[in-house]
């Protein structure tokens, strides 16, 4: 399994962004710079990441319908435009009321794509590796800037000292630990119960399109839970409880339309 | 052709997997003259007491009037001087031994803690039973007994009488700590369970063995781990923060008995890398670095070599230790060279990484990993 995965992911990789059935796929390559932002204790590393991911947007009715607010306005704005730009517009572009108005609430809940990629954080074998798949929604634009929220799953096997910490008392008979807590056990390196974490991640995104390239601002909150384990020392009642947290990230997202 | 372009994308992503990055690259120490003694002070505690951290010593090792007697004890007493030690770990034989009687009452005489390892030849050979019946009425000075060594490590001088699979050694270890726990109910809190492997997975897939079969119904059983590279810290941390596991843990203390890194210079990164994360990662109350004194080669485990000359010689670690609270040194200082004995592995240390790595050409710094 852990051998055929990563040939599997390169399989669809390569046929997916080729196929017919998107109406657009991009190469985003994305570089996280939450721990770069924020003070490091001394001696310390930043456990800076980057992704690598394939964005595929869908021929859905939602993309059409911005599509034809964003030409609308555009063939208001340039009326010389050639009648080939514009009959092609009109091949794709659709008015919202040419649509079922019974689907106009499901238009809005679909997504309008995905991204499929894999995350990396540091350069250790089995450690710091993620797969996601994002769903995102393009929700709109404002001077030239695009706003698509997403939601991601994430999987994979964590930075194992990143999230952890133990707080001893004087004599060290008794601590209180934080730790990331594993939910889920992983095909990488799959020997011991419970070595990976599966958990959702919202992220906006805040897109400028260059012709084929783009580069996002991507601020977003990683939804992780939490082991708070209290010792009592030998023989004594301890305490662990499982707290969700919200984890602030942020990174910058270039990417290129295939 | 668009294909290739989206292979040269994707590849690199991939390939960053290399397995030349398995391990975490220790960070480079400056030279000795430049480096922060009370930093790597600070490390080796880790805002503790010295009654939290440890050194291995083989024994039985030589004879009381020997010069590798008086230096390993020489040693010792540096290191307990300078605050750095409250724990000697030793070996220990049913029967006993006269050369191993000088180092227990050494020790006492330091004010040290001793830690007795039991092996698993004597348990298998004598009856877990008699055995821990032999050693609490034998070796009162110890304040805590490990039931065997790594009982799955297969070299002979470890486990002459052969491995032990973690469930046969759970059924035997609870049936014997029973009868400890009533016949001798002074070692409450004084036994630890055998240290599991100390590289690779293969530690943590005991360690999760044991759990499961019940080491944590041993009420006042100390669980002991060896780490000696970061996939077993790792793969250690899975186990240890497993919310099944982790709220029983917190009953437990969690020692680690053996730790340590070859070389000379290798010897402070490793310490200063691993000994925070065993804390942190693994709520390690005490740490025992291994060894003392393991060979007269530079490739080798302990904090000092040249045993057997009149006086030792310090690798850097140990001579930072001492350097730390001293300003200088009382042994020698490191820049002497550091080979004075030709290499080789005296024959009178049991050593338990001859399982190790040169015979299989593999690199010693790393321990075989399974």
């Amino acid at each position: 399994m852990r051998k055929i995965t990563p040939i599997v992911i390169m399989v669809i990789a390569l046929i997916l962004p080729t196929s017919k059935i998107f109406a657009e796929t991009r190469f985003n390559f994305k570089f996280d710079i939450t721990d770069a932002l924020v003070p490091q204790p001394r001696g310390s590393v930043n456990y800076t990441g980057f992704e690598g991911e394939f964005e595929f947007i869908w021929h859905t009715a939602t993309n059409e319908h911005i599509g034809t607010q964003t030409q609308a306005s555009q063939t208001q704005s340039s009326q010389t435009q050639s009648s080939q730009t514009q009959s092609s517009q009109t091949q794709v572009a659709q008015t919202p009321e040419a649509k079922p108005s019974h689907h106009f609430f499901l238009y809005h809940l679909l997504p309008d794509g995905f991204a499929a990629g894999f995350r990396k954080e540091n350069t250790l074998v089995y450690e710091g590796d993620f797969l996601y798949i994002r769903f995102f929604k393009r929700t709109g634009s404002y001077h030239s800037l695009e706003f698509s929220p997403s939601l991601a799953l994430v999987y994979g096997v964590p930075l194992s000292n990143k999230f952890s910490a133990t707080k001893f008392n004087t004599d060290r008979t008794q601590y209180e630990s934080v730790f990331l807590v594993n939910n889920v056990t992983t095909f990488l390196n799959n020997s011991i119960k419970k070595n990976g974490v599966f958990y959702p991640e919202l992220t906006l995104g805040i897109r400028k399109e260059y012709h084929r390239f783009n580069i996002d601002l991507v601020p977003g909150i990683r939804i992780l839970k939490f082991g708070i384990l209290k010792s009592g020392g030998f023989y004594a009642p301890s305490d662990f409880k499982i707290k969700t947290v919200l984890c602030p990230t942020i990174g910058i997202r270039l990417g290129l339309r295939i | 052709m668009k294909k290739w372009l989206y292979l040269c994308l994707v590849l690199p992503l991939f390939l960053v997997n290399c397995d030349g990055c398995s391990e975490r690259t220790l960070p480079t120490v400056p030279s000795f003259d430049q480096l922060d003694k009370k930093a790597v002070r600070d490390s080796w505690l880790g805002g503790g007491s010295p009654g939290n951290v440890g050194v291995v010593i083989h024994t039985p090792g030589y004879e009381q009037g020997s010069n590798e007697y008086k230096n390993q004890m020489e040693a010792t007493r540096q290191l307990q001087q300078a605050g750095c030690i409250g724990w000697v770990r030793f070996d220990a034989s049913y029967g006993g031994n006269e050369n191993s009687n000088w180092y227990y009452k050494k020790a006492r005489e330091l004010g040290l803690s001793i830690f007795t390892i039991i092996t698993l030849e004597d348990l298998e050979t004598h009856g877990w039973n008699d055995t821990i019946d032999y050693f609490a009425r034998n070796y009162p000075s110890s304040m805590a007994f490990e039931i065997a060594g790594e009982i799955t490590n297969t070299d002979p001088s470890i486990n002459p009488t052969g491995t032990m699979d973690p469930k046969t050694y759970m059924t035997k270890l609870k049936a014997m700590y029973a009868y400890a726990m009533q016949n001798h109910p002074e070692l409450r809190g004084r036994i630890t369970s055998a240290p599991t492997f100390g590289s690779g997975t293969g530690g943590a897939k005991e360690l999760q063995t044991f759990f499961e079969n019940g080491l944590f119904d041993l009420d006042g059983i100390i669980v002991a781990i060896n780490v000696y590279t970061d996939t077993a810290l790792v793969n250690y941390a899975n186990v240890l923060n497993n919310p099944k596991f982790a709220q029983k843990l917190a009953r437990h203390e969690v020692w680690v008995t053996e730790c340590g890194q070859i070389g000379t210079t290798q010897q402070i990164a490793f310490m200063e890398s691993v000994f925070s994360r065993l804390r942190s990662m693994l709520h390690a109350r005490n740490i025992f670095w291994y060894s003392m004194y393991d060979a007269n080669d530079a490739n080798a485990y302990g904090l000092i070599y040249g045993i057997s000359d009149e006086n030792f010689t310090p690798r850097p670690l140990f001579a930072a230790l001492i350097d730390s609270t001293q300003g200088t040194s009382a042994a020698q200082t490191p820049n002497t060279p550091l080979i004075v004995n030709p290499p080789g592995i005296d024959p009178a240390i049991r050593h338990p990484h001859s399982d190790g790595a040169d015979e299989n050409g593999i690199d010693r710094s790393r321990r075989k990993e399974r």
